[in-house]
């Protein structure tokens, strides 16, 4: 069944002087449960595609349909809802907010969703905390933790509303290899007894040679 | 250096409009604060031709017929005036006490106003106009020390004054009103044309209080018979004040069925009087310091988080070798060009918007000295801005190169 | 809630200047509008004894145009107030009794004269307002009508008078005649201006003139009447003292008696003029709206430099499913915590400066007079303090709210 269809996407960045395309007539369907790489060099547009799934970006032209909702008819509220919903997102650099301890970072897309009590809502920090074995460090704040932790609450924060689709940009980028291990080895977890969807952007071969399909991207363009 | 300059605040415009708009709103509310101030400061003058030190005024009190500790006279001779001439006599018997007189809205610094209508017969027409209706006796001529525009003395005002002359005064408000040309000139009151008075001298006009317009001009005259005087004042002699006030007991404030109350020092009276101005002067002081110090914050924090954004563009220049003047300078350059443009807005406000208040058409202040608190309101905002900008700027000059740029 | 606590107290270690000027420029114009508020609330809200000044309306002043005898303006002689103001329709109670009080020397058993502010009343006084009494009685009518020389006095102007002594049933000279002492009452704040006194004693109906005497009337107008009503019958009677006066070439200058409280706190001015309450009320709107606006300019241009360090943040939070309304209602609420505090801050230095400094009433009396606590504080000073932090949140943190939710969140998410 496919999860995510780009159906003709392009996405065209307009300033006074010039005119990038950045995606260029992109067909991509992911079925549900697939682990999905994106390679290509840097500047290709695969960060754009990421973020046109995520619907954090709307494209010039095409369709995104997720989960069998046709996303571009949605409104900025609805996309909203949509997010926080079915989509967790995996940074390059984390993206912790600095200001708030890991339990509360964690907690925070259960803030937005209604309908879901205090009570509630620590109860699944606390189980997702336990399950990525970082219970000890809940009252830390981000700068007092390593990379390799801070990216480990930041898969925690994606994962605890329960979404179908984790896209992950560079997860291991800024993690020495050890850690960039440990954390393939968590979404690869995900990925099987979860049934979570993931979409990755990478530059590692070896990682990418791990997950079940490649998407490589070139000027925009899928090639393989 | 200057389109850089230029460059710079339109990369910051937004918090520069914002800025704008909050030194135009205070800099016009300190023009209208500063241009009281200055009106009150151009009003306030202490009378002239007459003498308010050593002077201790009270309140003339009269036992009524029906009051219990009335004193009934078995013989005719005494009455009311002849118990307050007797009382009057008895205080100025008092070893500290010059003189003693008595009036009816004689003392300034209360806020009566006796609006008479006087009509001054020149030869073939006649002068009309309110004077600010005073009546005294000779002895309250002397006590307040009133002389005339032409050097008569107190005495000898005095001594018109008992002759049922009248006395007329200046005008500050109508220069054209050469009150001197009147003197010898009969006149007289509403239009009781048939009773005429003769106008025996003339003196400088006194106000009710230091802070306010001369309304009409000052007219004396003596207490008719009839009228009951309700104020007393007593002149002591200079630097006995403690002296008079311990010898004072009930055979000094006390005769028959007269009796004197409330003695209190006119420079009480003035401070009462004054109250009002006062109290008015220190709240827009309060509002001058408030807004001031808003502008002082706002400078302050706007600039402390440029210089916070600008920490390696200060760096880079100075490893280009830009002194920390060059640096200080710079930042002082923006905050002032902010209130350079800003300044002519404001004159345009002031010029436009503001005379549609009539913020307070009885000062009538000259507008030179109005609009000249147009500069000293520029003046005070950029001691603010400077002062709001010096605390980043050398935040910003102790930034190590070094390390800034390492950060980067 | 908890963690936009935490989110302000990272917030002020991180950006410390910044929320400094934040504070403290909420607390200073607070503590300003909070003072403008509390003098004027002194002058409208009930306290005892003008415990109802929500229904007052004070009659005073005539003013007589024309020619000849008795023009001018001043205040009512017994006979004319009871003409203008007696017996009309809502009215509940009135009192008449003398509108300026009197220097009078009073001398007690103490031995020593002392100048007390009397008050002359008639027995309707002790209805219209409602005093503290302590010992003793109030005056009836039949003694007013009497002209008894019988006093109520404040229980420090009993001291005063006669020391340690039990006041009641005796007797002092006021003004040289002998009165009795039969009732103390508490004694009564210089902010209530229109009861006030030390010394209170019936008032005698004889006037100095048909028109002009030493009277003003205050009335209790029943609830829920109109005052327009009152206002309309009283037009009416000052169309019948016209009627009187047109022989002799005179008439009436009405001036928009009787007058509610806030005509007497802005002050009603001379006798000849008609009170102009709303000049007095248009220039407070001016000074709360520069009191509000100069410092919501930096408070916004603050929390737009607070916001702009935390694009980031933002635009993580849009990622992760906020709305755009949510990131406003966030951003306002939480700039709404500060304002509080600020807001608190200069509320309890107000109340501390406004009880301890006496100098901000002095418009009330000849000596500076302090306002007690309880006159102070009370619902509608908080009630205020927390409308303007409101209105000064939304000022200020209006725009950079609107900026923050509209922001791209991709691009929100990239900047450093």
């Amino acid at each position: 069944m496919a999860l995510i269809e780009l159906n003709g996407i392009e996405k065209v960045y307009r300033t006074k002087e010039i005119e990038t395309t950045a995606l260029e007539n992109i067909n991509l369907t992911v079925d549900k449960g697939e682990f999905v790489s994106v390679m290509g060099p840097s500047g290709c547009g695969k960060s754009t595609l990421l973020n046109i799934i995520g619907l954090l970006d709307k494209p010039t032209k095409g369709t995104v349909k997720l989960l069998d909702t046709d996303c571009s008819l949605l409104g900025d509220t609805a996309l909203s809802h949509f997010r926080n919903a079915n989509i967790g997102f995996v940074f390059q650099s984390f993206h912790l907010i600095p200001s708030l301890n890991v339990a509360a970072n964690i907690e925070l897309p259960l803030t937005y969703r209604s309908g879901i009590g205090a009570a509630e809502r620590r109860r699944r920090v606390d189980e997702v905390l336990e399950r990525l074995e970082m219970t000890h460090r809940k009252r830390h704040l981000p700068s007092q933790l390593s990379g390799g932790q801070c990216q480990r609450v930041a898969i925690a924060r994606a994962i605890v509303g329960q979404p179908s689709i984790i896209l992950a940009d560079e997860p291991t980028g800024n993690l020495d290899s050890t850690m960039g291990a440990e954390v393939m080895d968590l979404l690869h977890d995900l990925n099987r007894k979860d049934g979570i969807t993931i979409v990755m952007v990478t530059h590692n071969e070896a990682q990418a040679q791990q997950t079940d399909r490649i998407v490589r991207f070139f000027d925009g363009r899928i090639i393989s | 250096m200057k389109r850089k300059l230029i460059s710079q605040m339109r990369n910051e415009w937004r918090s520069n409009v914002w800025m704008s708009v909050e030194l135009i709103i205070v800099g016009v509310v300190l023009y209208v604060i500063f241009g009281l101030f200055a009106t009150f400061a151009y009003i306030h003058r202490p009378p002239k031709g007459i003498d308010f030190t050593d002077v201790y005024v009270g309140r003339i009190g009269w036992v009524q017929k029906s009051s219990t500790s009335f004193k009934q006279y078995t013989d005719s001779l005494h009455d009311y005036y002849t118990d307050l001439e007797m009382l009057k006599a008895n205080l100025s018997s008092n070893p500290y006490v010059e003189s003693v007189g008595t009036g009816r809205n004689a003392i300034p610094y209360n806020y009566n106003y006796s609006g008479t209508m006087l009509s001054l017969i020149d030869q073939d027409s006649t002068v009309t106009y309110y004077a600010n209706h005073r009546t005294m006796d000779p002895g309250m001529v002397k006590t307040l020390r009133i002389t005339g525009l032409n050097g008569e003395s107190p005495e000898e005002l005095a001594k018109t004054v008992e002759e049922g002359k009248l006395l007329i005064s200046t005008i500050d408000a109508y220069e054209d009103f050469k009150a001197e040309k009147w003197a010898q000139h009969e006149a007289y009151f509403g239009n009781d044309s048939a009773n005429v008075y003769t106008i025996g001298g003339v003196i400088n006009g006194f106000r009710r209080v230091d802070y306010e317009p001369m309304y009409g001009g000052v007219l004396v005259m003596n207490i008719p018979h009839g009228e009951f005087p309700y104020e007393i004042a007593v002149r002591v002699t200079p630097g006995k004040a403690n002296e008079f006030l311990e010898s004072l007991d009930e055979s000094y404030l006390e005769f028959g069925n007269v009796y004197v109350s409330d003695l209190v020092s006119i420079e009480n009276r003035k401070e009462e009087a004054h109250r009002q101005f006062t109290t008015m002067m220190r709240n827009l002081s309060a509002c001058t310091l408030f807004l001031m110090i808003a502008v002082f914050l706002g400078i302050l924090g706007s600039f402390w988080y440029r210089t916070q954004q600008r920490i390696p563009e200060i760096a880079l220049r100075k490893v280009n070798g830009a002194t920390d003047r060059n640096i200080l300078c710079r930042f002082l350059a923006e905050g002032l060009m902010l209130l350079l443009i800003c300044a002519p807005v404001m004159a345009l406000i002031i010029a436009t918007v503001l005379p549609q208040f009539n913020l307070d058409e009885r000062l009538a202040t000259p507008s030179w000295l109005v609009w000249s608190m147009l500069p000293v309101t520029l003046i005070a905002l950029a001691l603010m801005i400077i002062a709001g900008i010096a605390f980043p700027a050398f935040k910003a000059m102790k930034t190590n190169p070094a390390e800034a740029l390492k950060d980067q | 809630m908890k963690n936009k606590i935490l989110q302000i107290i990272y917030d002020l270690r991180t950006q410390p200047v910044i929320g400094w000027v934040t504070i403290i420029g909420t607390a200073l114009s607070i503590f300003l509008i909070m003072i403008v508020v509390m003098m004027q609330q002194i002058s409208i809200l009930s306290y005892a004894p003008e415990t109802k000044r929500d229904r007052m309306l004070y009659g005073l002043h005539i003013h007589i145009e024309g020619d000849g005898n008795e023009t001018g303006s001043s205040a009512l002689s017994y006979n004319l107030a009871k003409q203008l103001y007696g017996d009309l329709d809502g009215i509940e109670d009135i009192s008449y009794n003398s509108e300026w009080l009197t220097p009078t020397d009073a001398k007690g058993t103490t031995g020593k004269p002392y100048t007390v502010d009397l008050h002359k009343t008639d027995d309707g006084f002790w209805r219209v307002y409602e005093f503290n009494l302590l010992e003793g009685r109030y005056y009836d009518a039949a003694e007013v009508a009497a002209g008894r020389k019988l006093a109520v006095i404040t229980e420090k102007t009993a001291r005063k008078l006669f020391g340690d002594e039990n006041a009641i049933g005796q007797h002092f000279m006021l003004d040289h005649n002998d009165f009795e002492v039969i009732g103390i009452v508490a004694d009564v704040s210089k902010f209530a201006t229109m009861a006030y006194g030390e010394v209170f004693a019936p008032i005698t109906s004889e006037s100095w003139s048909e028109i002009f005497g030493d009277i003003g009337v205050a009335m209790l107008v029943k609830p829920g009447v109109d005052f327009e009503h009152i206002r309309n019958q009283v037009k009416g009677r000052y169309a019948v003292v016209d009627g009187e006066l047109a022989a002799d070439g005179r008439q009436t200058v009405y001036h928009e008696a009787p007058y509610d409280q806030e005509t007497i706190a802005s002050g009603v001015g001379g006798s000849n003029i008609t009170p102009d309450p709303d000049s007095g009320r248009y220039t407070r709107y001016v000074i709360y709206a520069i009191l509000l606006i100069v410092p919501a300019i930096n408070l916004s241009s603050m929390l737009h430099s607070r916001l702009r360090r935390r694009v980031n943040e933002i635009g993580i939070r849009r990622a992760f499913g906020c709305t755009r309304k949510r990131i406003i209602k966030d951003i306002l609420s939480e700039s709404f915590i500060i304002t509080l505090i600020g807001g608190v801050i200069g509320l309890v230095s107000a109340v501390i400066f406004a009880s301890y400094y006496g100098g901000l009433f002095s418009d009330f009396g000849t000596a500076s007079v302090r306002p007690s606590l309880s006159m102070l504080i009370r619902f509608q000073t908080f009630a205020f303090a927390l409308g303007a932090c409101f209105i000064l949140n939304i000022i200020s943190a209006a725009v950079p709210a609107w900026q923050a939710s509209r922001l791209n969140p991709v691009e929100a998410i990239n900047t450093k």
